[in-house]
């Protein structure tokens, strides 16, 4: 095996209240898995949103620290709560926002293209089916 | 509610996959992934952060399993190293396994 350094996301320069949220994080995405399980989905969205919030924060504060990889994935991961909570508008904003980002890596990159990629085409055909469903509420 | 019994042996294999990480490369769990991100979480020195995937099997074969998820760690979007932990309860083994993403991509 190498002895090379390994390569992981810096988090030097982070306080423990920056741990702290992300535990809250953490405890709130595996909640919202349990309340989806449950069938219990306006729960569940009502924690994703509230992890998205907190991952927007931390992403602002890896930011501040000068951590531009973490705020990368703490953007992400804000992106994938979004979605997960139903605002496609803010979830692919924030992909958008990722993309324009010139020093992205390559694979997050491809991982982010894909993800808002998918979010539009669901997003076209929920807007088709709520158009469909609307019209022949209205017969 | 009952808990379903893949649910039981993932959360037990969670709790050996601790122990493993703390006791071999000293790290602790720092926080759960997102959506699509190849592994399950993230483990930390303090200074640094690491992926980490893990699963458990009652019965089965562990290596083909092990290397199941190794395959699939490879294709985490962030390219950072990491450790695959499988364990098998039946057997009672526990495969730990370090990876560099560079490395294995070649």
């Amino acid at each position: 095996m190498s002895s090379a350094p390994k390569n992981g996301i810096e988090r030097q320069g982070l306080d423990g209240d920056f741990a702290l949220k992300e535990a809250q994080k953490s405890e709130l995405l595996l909640q919202a898995q349990l309340l989806r399980a449950q069938d219990r989905g306006e729960a569940a969205a009502a924690s994703l949103a509230e992890a998205a919030r907190i991952e927007e924060t931390l992403s602002e504060r890896s930011l501040a620290a000068g951590l531009r990889e973490r705020a990368w994935l703490h953007r992400f991961s804000a992106a994938s709560c979004w979605a997960q909570a139903g605002n496609f508008y803010q979830a692919i904003a924030w992909c958008d926002d990722l993309l324009s980002q010139a020093d992205l890596p390559a694979s997050l990159r491809l991982r982010v293209e894909r993800y808002a990629q998918q979010l539009r085409t669901r997003r076209a055909q929920w807007y088709a089916d709520l158009a469909l469903a609307t019209a022949a509420s209205d017969v | 509610m009952g808990v379903p019994e893949h649910t039981v042996t993932e959360w037990a294999a969670l709790g050996v996959a601790c122990i493993l990480v703390a006791l071999y490369p000293g790290l602790k769990i720092q926080a759960v992934t997102g959506q699509g991100d190849r592994f399950d979480y993230w483990v930390s020195n303090g200074r640094k952060d690491y992926g980490l995937e893990v699963t458990g099997t009652l019965a089965g074969d562990l290596e083909s399993r092990h290397a199941a998820k190794v395959q699939q760690w490879r294709e985490n979007p962030y390219g950072v190293d990491g450790y695959v932990v499988s364990v098998g309860f039946r057997a009672a083994i526990a495969i730990c396994s370090f990876h560099r993403f560079h490395e294995s991509r070649a």
